[in-house]
């Protein structure tokens, strides 16, 4: 177990390198001299050429891109922003904490009314609340997060004046936005648990334990609900980390200060460190989840956690 | 002579199977409620100037921010321009942006994701590497990125889309690829001396059709919604473009007072969405042999 | 069974770590909560004593020279003094200096007060004063451009509270400088000890400290009792960041802020209206403008700028953008610059004559051109009418929005044809405005984004900081402006307002031209 982990991390470390790359070389070609951005209207081209070379904007591509590696690797280092000049790491520390906030409450949304409406509408298939619910469902993955987030704000803070429009401090002005972000986690995680549950129901050994007399209820989570969990366990995994560095939108919707609102504001001001340290940090997150869901699924498969070696 | 034989009878196979799958779709009343949309949508994408009662970019500012009336049944934004023609016209652009940024990530990814899948080893490994390095970074971002690059521009916010899609194809395809590759009538084709592209092209890639048929619908609603919500953050789209996201944004201002000027953009958005969605969905369960009763 | 045990286990895990997450932050805002809307109770007191203000964009960095923009400023000038200030009727008057004296036409002398205090305990000295002019004509940052010519090797402290230094050439504007909010004394050994941090945690004389920033989403701020001057009335205050104009009005009307910045000019009706909040305006400083690349075809032909300037409606554009708040502008520097030419009316509408001179310059038919503009959505908004009043004339426009970084980019380098720009004095003095945007000697990156270039105008700007007699500037720049203005640089669009909600409970605020608002002068009833 412990070694199929470390070969795990292991791999992360070309994806990773690979991620660094990638941005490095987008943000390389894209137009915007950020030497000129900070000196603003009013530089000189001297003082322009000055400040290029302090920041090492005149090295070659690869230069650069290996001094980014190497203060990363051997300082754990990711830089200092152009815009503030402070560590960028504190940019990024300050907005985690309300993008995983924003996250974690979504997923939570997502999973208390999501799995529960697939279940019954497994049990119940083809019942009007199967109908009902899968329409919904299908309702609530088309409507784009911006539009809802912009509708709950018309509707529970100008016209009802119940809920604050911005800010994720308060318990009060979490729900519109887990609300909204996380209405397309029900719908996904009420199909997939419904589907999951359906292929599960089907199989012959449910109908043995049937047979033999036990509870509905009983069969429904004791044997259905665990032995379906695995395509659940994955697409919240999977929806959890789209969620860390997708959430951009309805941070912009309602104000929140997360990390996706600092990467967009960051690539407009050229502030390449911080671009490049958010992109890091979010991908290496995106890597953890996906290695805790495989390691869920050991907990929850035997089939599986016998592959581990 | 053999080797035609078993691509004809592949072929006929494959019709059978098609005309199978529309009959499933068609039992299918919320698919066939997609299908509805999406010709609906088509229909008034294509005779838009005809149906449109106002010119997209016709300004009238002395009838800015008109409420719904009789002569502009979803009122005017701004600038007095008539909303129900731009979203008419806007149409053309989803459905534009939905077509051009799938198939600029189904061919790429499906070229990367059979050569993956087909050659398998090194290649394999380096190519699903890559797109494990893609899929590392949320699809939003990266196309953030590529769009910033790129410069702004309703081709560019469709490449930038299509690239963040391509993984998703790539791993279709190869797993498709992987399970077809060893199946006999490819064993046929190569002992017969068929080249590499020739196997690829006429027999593996008409296989995995139906599994990125599935997908590209799907891809479609999202690339959508991925390109609205790009616009809607203020990049890639120019005015006076109708772009949906973009429309919604510009009204974000005016929630209070002109709500109407934000909530049919966003059913309009919602609707296709929907549309391909069910539809994907009912395309999914057609295809599905397990689920063929 | 031992597995479901396993699973209900990572659920509850996972319950805990929402909930706990929740549960922490729920405490403190709550605190706060309490202190802002349950005014009937206990915190009757508590709340006279804690102001929420509301803005737009957070402040960048605590230190000025980096952080030099309006969220900064409104922020950081509650914590920052400068040497010299304005005040209100725009007269510079003396703030932590004693007095500043210009000794020859190249030599500055700093006489400072005596006992100001830093936030750090420290009291104010010459090398303070010192450190904070040399560290901004030495490095690289947004007002570099204005200290370039301090002669670095000049400095001298003849004693604890005098400053002397010398600058390479002589110049009428140099003392304003010294009145920027950005040229913010600050202190030297703080500033060197902190390093990479000190942009979190300033340290400056003014009558509020910084007790706590999370960036991106507040500062809190408190007062400093060991401030040298009138103290501050209020004790906390939290500026909170809220981008959306909408969200903002939405916080301050359901209490949750006493103050919000930039109210939308669509909203500011519906501020008048209410019964328990008021609208604060005041005209900005600024100038958008649409401006011509006068190096390019066709934009270098006078009467090719001219049809384009006839055929734009100004006031029909200002009206329809700003709902009528903004005066449309009339010379290509904002009102509040000194020798403003006040008798030029606003430019003509006459499609006709646009038509004319458009054929008379070989356009009859019109031409495919480009307007570049960042993503201010009024400068979008306005782009767009031009668009479509241009096209009367023949004249297809493309709009090009870019995000800041890469509009600047374009523009500085000249791939700009036409472009929305706009312009802010942060001083009177009009050298800085006019220089900025029409010297030849600021192609490009300096600010003249028109790449315009005229000897006279030139010759004139020259003339105008080399000397120091009133009258005589007053005729050479309103000469500049009928040559700037005849010669069709910019079509004039519109200047600026500030708009500032505030509750009906707040008094002494003053709206602050440049957007500048300082708080230490505000009070509940």
């Amino acid at each position: 177990m412990i070694k199929y982990i470390l070969r795990r991390l292991l791999f992360f470390i070309p994806v990773i390198l690979g991620v660094i790359f990638i941005v490095f070389t987008l943000l390389h070609i894209t137009p915007g001299d950020p030497a000129k951005i900070i000196l603003g209207q009013g530089a000189t081209p001297e003082s322009v050429q000055a400040l290029r070379q302090e920041m090492g904007l005149n090295k070659p591509f690869l230069v650069q891109f290996f001094i980014y590696l190497r203060d990363l690797i051997i300082h754990q280092d990711i830089g200092i922003s152009y815009v503030t000049k402070m560590p960028v790491m504190v940019s990024i520390l300050g907005c985690l904490p309300y993008t995983f906030k924003l996250a974690l409450a979504s997923i939570f949304v997502g999973i208390i009314f999501g799995i529960p409406t697939g279940i019954i509408s497994a049990v119940k298939q083809y019942s009007i609340f199967d109908n009902v619910t899968m329409v919904l469902a299908l309702i609530g993955l088309s409507m784009p997060v911006f539009w809802l987030g912009l509708l709950l704000i018309i509707l529970f803070s100008v016209q009802l004046g119940w809920l604050p429009a911005s800010g994720f401090d308060s318990f009060k002005s979490m729900i519109l936005p887990s609300l909204a972000l996380g209405s397309q986690s029900v719908a996904m995680f009420a199909r997939m648990t419904r589907s999951s549950m359906l292929e599960i129901i089907r199989q012959d050994y449910i109908r043995t334990i049937r047979a033999k007399g036990q509870k509905e209820i009983v069969i429904t989570i004791m044997h259905t609900l665990r032995n379906s969990l695995i395509p659940i366990i994955t697409i919240v995994g999977v929806q959890f980390g789209t969620l860390l560095g997708g959430a951009l939108l309805t941070e912009s919707v309602f104000s929140i200060p997360g990390i996706g609102r600092l990467m967009v504001d960051s690539i407009k001001t050229r502030d390449y460190p911080v671009v490049q340290g958010g992109v890091l940090i979010i991908a290496i997150f995106v890597c953890i989840v996906n290695l805790i869901v495989d390691i869920i699924y050991g907990f929850v498969d035997p089939r599986i956690k016998s592959q581990y070696v | 002579m053999s080797e035609s034989k078993v691509s004809n009878k592949s072929n006929v196979k494959r019709q059978t199977q098609l005309g199978e799958v529309w009959t499933r779709l068609k039992k299918n009343k919320l698919a066939m409620t997609g299908v509805l949309i999406i010709i609906i949508m088509a229909i008034i994408a294509i005779f838009a100037d005809f149906i449109a009662p106002y010119d997209y970019a016709e300004q009238n500012l002395s009838s800015s921010l008109q409420f719904p009336s009789k002569s502009h049944i979803f009122g005017t934004d701004e600038f007095g321009r008539d909303i129900f023609s731009r979203l008419i016209f806007g149409s053309r652009i989803s459905l534009a942006v939905g077509f051009i940024a799938v198939g600029i990530a189904v061919i790429i990814g499906g070229i990367l994701g059979s050569v993956a899948g087909f050659y398998g080893g090194v290649i394999d490994n380096f190519i699903m590497r890559c797109m494990d390095v893609l899929l590392s970074i949320p699809p939003i971002l990266l196309s953030i990125a590529i769009l910033a690059a790129l410069g702004p521009g309703l081709m560019n916010l469709m490449i930038a889309t299509g690239i963040s899609a391509i993984p998703g194809y790539a791993r279709i395809v190869r797993a498709s690829v992987l399970s077809i590759k060893e199946q006999e009538f490819v064993e046929a084709a190569r002992a017969v001396g068929s080249t590499d592209i020739r196997i690829i092209i006429k027999h593996i890639i008409p296989n995995c059709l139906a599994p990125l048929m599935v997908q590209a619908t799907l891809g479609m609603a999202s690339a959508i919604l991925t390109a609205a919500g790009l616009s809607f953050i203020g990049l890639g789209i120019q005015p006076p473009t109708p772009e949906w996201g973009a429309m919604l944004s510009g009204g974000r201002g005016f929630i209070r007072d002109y709500p109407y000027i934000t909530f049919f953009p966003g059913l309009a958005i919602a609707m296709t969405i929907f549309g391909l969605n069910v539809l994907g969905d009912g395309l999914r369960d057609a295809l599905d042999p397990k689920l063929k009763n | 069974m031992k597995k479901i045990k396993r699973i209900i286990c990572l659920f509850l895990v996972l319950t805990m770590v929402l909930t706990g997450c929740s549960g922490g932050t729920n405490s403190e805002p709550s605190n706060s909560d309490g202190n802002n809307s349950s005014a009937e109770t206990s915190s009757e007191e508590a709340k006279k004593d804690h102001l929420t203000v509301v803005m737009k964009a957070d402040v960048r960095s605590f230190d000025p020279i980096f952080g030099n923009d309006v969220a900064g400023h409104q922020v950081y000038d509650q914590i920052y003094e400068t040497l010299l200030k304005f005040d209100e009727d725009g007269n510079m008057v003396p703030s932590l200096a004693e007095s500043v004296t210009q000794v020859d036409d190249v030599t500055y002398e700093i006489k400072l007060k005596k006992g100001i205090k830093f936030h750090n305990g420290e009291e104010m000295k010459a090398n303070d004063v010192k450190f904070t002019i040399y560290r901004i004509a030495s490095q690289p940052c947004d007002i570099h451009y204005l200290f370039a010519d301090v002669d670095l090797d000049s400095f001298e402290t003849p004693d604890e509270y005098t400053v002397t230094f010398k600058i390479n050439k002589p110049n009428a504007a140099f003392m304003s400088y010294l009145a920027f909010s950005t040229v913010a004394v600050v202190n030297e050994k703080a500033v060197n000890e902190l390093g990479d941090s000190y942009g979190m945690n300033p340290v400056g004389t003014g009558p509020y400290k910084l007790v706590k920033w999370s960036k991106g989403n507040e500062s809190v701020l408190e007062r400093f009792d060991d401030y040298h001057g009138e103290k501050a009335l209020i004790k906390n205050i939290t500026i909170k960041v809220v981008p959306e104009p909408t969200n903002r009005l939405l916080e301050l009307e359901s209490g949750g802020a006493d103050i919000a910045y930039d109210i939308a000019v669509t909203d500011v009706g519906r501020v008048e209206d209410s019964d328990k909040l008021q609208i604060g305006t005041k005209d900005a400083t600024s100038i958008t403008f649409l401006g011509f690349n006068t190096n390019k075809e066709p934009f270098n032909d006078i009467r090719v700028r001219e049809a384009i300037r006839y055929a734009i409606d100004v006031e029909g554009i200002v009206k329809s953008v700003y709902m009528g708040l903004c005066p449309p502008a009339t010379n290509p520097m904002n009102p509040s610059c000194l020798y403003y030419d006040k008798t030029r009316t606003v430019s003509e509408y006459n499609v006709q004559k646009a038509k004319e001179l458009l054929a008379e310059a070989g356009y009859a038919d019109g031409f495919t051109t480009s307007i570049t503009t960042d993503e201010r959505k009024e400068r979008i908004d306005m782009a767009t009418i031009i668009q479509n009043q241009l096209s009367q004339i023949g004249i297809t426009v493309n709009i090009n929005i870019m995000e800041w970084g890469a509009y600047l980019s374009a523009c500085y380098d000249g791939q700009q044809e036409m472009y929305m720009g706009g312009w802010t004095t942060f001083t009177p003095e009009p050298s800085i405005s006019l220089t900025g945007t029409f010297s030849s000697s600021t192609m490009g990156s300096g600010g003249n984004m028109a790449f315009y270039a005229n000897p006279k105008v030139d010759e004139l700007l020259e003339a105008g900081i080399a000397t120091s007699d009133p009258a005589e500037r007053e005729k050479i720049y309103l000469d500049l402006q009928k040559e700037i203005t005849e010669q069709c640089t910019w079509v004039y669009l519109s200047y600026g307002i500030q708009t500032v909600g505030l509750s009906k409970e707040i008094q002494n605020f003053t709206v602050h031209p440049s957007g500048y608002h300082t708080l230490y002068d505000v009070s509940f009833k």
